[in-house]
């Protein structure tokens, strides 16, 4: 699928020089990355490069690992997250992250896992009915709703794993996020649940902005409009999907893309 | 294995020396299984020697009378333990409503806080706790609790098992807590959730009935000591629940009566001993239970 | 963050860190309680209070030599016995025995292991130490003519070292076994499953891999078994007679340190022998505490050592 003629795209989210640790080993070195909204930007790289941990620094989770601290800034909206008073848990309420197991919540109905974002805070607002209606909407926009319509009382655990990830998808979609990070989606999923879920994340690109983290270059390719290459916690190259992989500027991204290592 | 042509005999004199190996490796090994299993039957004859030996003496004890009524005065027959159980359960009671909210709280604490150095510490320091004989714990809570005010009383004994328990609800706690995948934390911190409801009603809510079944073993434990409670609860001969006053516990009484002179008592002790050994059976299988549902 | 969530996570950790804190609150607070009630003593008799052995109310003299050689002795035996045994247990019901037969196992000596020690004192004393006076005793002397040994000299009533070792020994074997046990079963199965791929037998997996990778658990099984042992007070002091004096015989009575604690107890009346029982359960905390806190550590360093991972 090739993306129309790009005019010059608002910028979702920014990082400007980036870096992570982990007590005393970084992970990330000067990662400076445009997000442009409503499209789909994919993160590949070998294992170990920082993938994971630069998604995790966009929502603030990276620091919740004791020892574990980040460097510059994030600018959502213009807005440096990192900044002293940031409400973290609001962010986390903008951004939306979906792991590469589905984690449900055991011991919560299907009705209830979806919900459990909008409940984070506590309060439910508007009651229990504009709830369900959120919670539909959610659904659907996950593209689960036809098969679980009947079943929303039930266990979350009841459900396959490509159902799962996709409530997880759901959950995270439930407050309207802005932004929707997906951290290797499909890693542990059957293709044909696979395939759905990339088709559900393509679906998506004209809704919010997204960021893929995939080690799956076919994937990446797919469903992706521009595509990040992390080679040892640096950003060796960034640009439009098509032509980082068939024309890449950089000779590390074209021996990773060629499948001469990693 | 060569089919004919060059020294057929050399190989197949090495396959040799390899199968007498091997079976001498089996033989070895089925050897050393037979020597630990008799090691274990010889574990396990203790169980039946104590058994038997306890029905043997306290038997007769075991009538209805016994475990309704407070103990007869000496010399008479019939009389019980019911005040003892009773006594028992307020012990246990009261050790839980002090050991198994510290308890619980340390142990998340100790579960989120993985891998920093004050976890470790204390981590380590509970461990240490946890060795320290229950004998002390009573000394201690004595000389704080009982000597100041001039007499024995159920709180102290109350106290002194509760802070017993306090470093095995917080050891169990955290293993079970530690078995909630990182990512399910994960997935809640995402979402928006503040920490303590994360760990309230996504990580504690998963983990309850293994904790709840840890902190039910651990009081349990807590409940069985005697030596605490010859410092504090004391003991006593006649139906009292009062928290202020000395207290009859099921341990305690089986250790006093075992001692006296009376025959009648002497027999209630062993019949008390019997009544001990079924509880801890009846605890160690729910154990066992719950952690296969687990 | 909002107010109410800020303030719900400052709550939060507060209660949390506090309940904690109580943990090593808990443990100097007893150890100042111990020391401020048994200064006195300590005081009076100095170092002599932990070498000599005289111990009479009447005089005022005070001293727990005995009761702690009593407690070192006791522990050490039942421990020398008890832990190979509960080792060879632990193995045969986690890693040998017939797998119908590994959860009554486990149950059987998670029940031995749960029995309170009152039980175990009453156990001693009608089976334990008769057996030692009519039985074992006579085979000691006659038998093995090893009564001319100071260790298993002089007549034996009953009451003694070796009942309290004995009993001792039988109340800490399925304890040690049951935590050797938890160990063992934690070495990832993938472990196993290697070695057998590799043609080893259920032995060798045992003795070459899952006991080398367990290593430092065991070892912590073995020195919480130590512990208990230490400070086990009421089936000991009934079986072990009672007796302040430092006898070479194991057949003698003898005493100590929580079991003299435990006895005496109700009967002491003035200052000085409350203060001298209260440091005998000083001497017992700290040693214990030091027990604990190397056997901890050892377990500490083995584990980071030999485990992978």
């Amino acid at each position: 699928m090739i993306a129309p003629p790009i005019a010059p795209l608002a910028t979702r989210l920014a990082t400007r020089a980036l870096a992570a640790w982990y007590g005393t080993r970084q992970v990330l070195a000067d990662v400076s990355l445009d997000v442009p909204d409503r499209r789909v930007t994919a993160v590949i790289g070998p294992s170990g490069c920082g993938k994971s941990t630069l998604l995790r620094c966009l929502n603030r989770l990276h620091e919740t690992t004791p020892g574990a601290r980040a460097t510059g800034r994030v600018l959502l909206d213009d807005v440096d997250v990192y900044a002293r008073d940031t409400d973290v848990a609001a962010l986390r309420r903008r951004v939306g992250m979906v792991f590469q197991r589905p984690t449900p919540f055991p011991t919560m109905s299907v009705h209830d896992n979806v919900a459990a974002g909008l409940r984070a805070l506590g309060a439910r607002r508007g009651g229990a009915s504009a709830e369900s209606e959120r919670v539909e909407q959610a659904l659907r926009r996950a593209a689960l709703w036809d098969e679980v319509k009947e079943r929303l009382d039930e266990p979350a655990s009841h459900l396959a794993g490509g159902q799962q990830q996709r409530l997880c998808i759901a959950r995270a979609l439930a407050h309207e996020p802005e932004l929707l990070l997906l951290d290797e989606p499909t890693a542990s999923l059957d293709p044909l649940s696979a395939q759905r879920v990339e088709e559900l994340v393509y679906a998506l690109r004209d809704e919010l902005a997204v960021v893929v983290v995939t080690h799956n270059l076919q994937q990446a390719a797919r469903i992706s409009d521009r595509t990040a290459f992390l080679l040892d916690g640096a950003l060796v190259e960034v640009g439009d999907t098509r032509a980082l992989f068939t024309l890449p500027s950089d000779e590390r991204t074209e021996a990773f893309v060629t499948g001469r290592f990693g | 294995m060569s089919a004919g042509g060059i020294a057929p005999s050399v190989d197949t004199a090495r396959d040799a020396a390899r199968i007498t190996r091997r079976a001498r490796r089996r033989r070895r090994s089925r050897f050393m299984t037979a020597i630990t299993a008799t090691a274990t039957a010889l574990a396990l004859v203790p169980l039946v020697s104590i058994v038997a030996y306890l029905l043997a003496r306290g038997g007769r004890a075991l009538t209805p009378t016994f475990f309704t009524h407070a103990p007869a005065a000496a010399g008479q027959a019939g009389g019980g333990i019911a005040n003892a159980i009773a006594g028992t359960l307020l012990l246990a009671a009261m050790a839980s409503a002090l050991g198994v909210p510290l308890g619980i709280g340390a142990g998340l604490y100790l579960a989120e806080r993985r891998g920093t150095r004050r976890a470790a510490t204390v981590r380590y320091l509970a461990d240490v706790l946890a060795g320290v004989p229950s004998v002390v714990f009573g000394i201690a809570a004595w000389q704080l609790l009982v000597r100041p005010v001039g007499h024995f009383s159920a709180l102290a004994g109350g106290l002194a098992l509760g802070a017993l328990a306090i470093p095995l609800v917080a050891r169990a706690t955290e293993a079970v807590l530690h078995l909630t995948p990182s990512s399910l934390t994960d997935a809640a911190l995402a979402l928006g959730f503040p920490r303590w409801r994360t760990a309230l009603t996504v990580v504690l809510r998963g983990a309850l009935p293994g904790v709840a079944t840890a902190a039910l073993i651990a009081v349990a434990r807590v409940a069985g000591e005697t030596a605490p409670l010859l410092f504090t609860a004391f003991g006593n001969q006649y139906w009292s629940l009062r928290p202020d006053q000395p207290i009859a516990a099921l341990p305690l009484q089986v250790f006093s009566y075992a001692m006296s002179p009376d025959d009648g008592w002497r027999r209630q002790a062993y019949g008390g001993a019997v009544v001990l050994v079924a509880l801890v059976a009846l605890l160690t299988l729910a154990g066992r239970v719950a952690r296969r549902r687990a | 963050m909002t107010a109410t969530a800020r303030r719900g996570d400052r709550v939060y950790r507060l209660a949390t860190g506090a309940c904690a804190a109580s943990i090593p609150m808990l443990l100097a607070f007893i150890a100042w309680v111990l020391a401020t009630a048994a200064w006195p003593a300590f005081a009076r008799f100095g170092a002599g209070f932990l070498t000599t052995g005289t111990w009479d109310p009447v005089r005022d003299a005070y001293a727990v030599g005995p009761a702690l050689l009593g407690t070192l002795v006791t522990a050490g035996l039942a421990l020398a016995v008890a832990a190979p045994l509960a080792v060879a247990v632990a193995v045969y019901s986690a890693e040998l025995a017939p797998r119908v037969l590994r959860t009554p196992l486990a149950f059987l000596i998670d029940l031995l292991a749960g029995i309170p020690s009152v039980v175990y004192g009453l156990w001693g004393i009608g089976v334990v130490v008769p057996a030692l006076r009519d039985d074992v005793g006579p085979f000691l002397r006659g038998t093995l003519h090893l009564g001319g040994l100071p260790l298993f000299a002089g007549p034996s009533f009953g009451p003694s070292v070796l009942a309290g070792a004995a009993v001792l020994a039988t109340m800490i074997l399925p304890f040690v076994a049951a935590v050797t046990r938890e160990v063992l079963l934690a070495v990832p199965r993938a472990q196993r499953e290697a070695a057998f791929a590799l043609g080893a037998t259920r032995w060798e997996t045992v003795i070459d891999v899952v006991l080398p990778y367990a290593r430092g658990g065991v070892i912590g099984a073995v020195m919480l078994g130590l512990g208990r042992a230490l400070g086990e007070t009421i089936a000991v002091a009934l079986v072990i007679g009672g007796q302040h004096a430092f006898a070479s015989s194991l057949l003698a009575p003898g005493y100590t340190l929580a079991s003299l604690a435990a006895n005496e107890f109700a009967e002491a009346s003035d200052e000085l022998h409350v203060a001298a029982l209260m440091a005998a359960a000083a001497t017992l905390f700290a040693l214990t505490l030091v027990v604990n806190a190397v056997a901890r550590w050892l377990v500490g360093r083995v584990a980071r050592r030999g485990e992978a991972t």
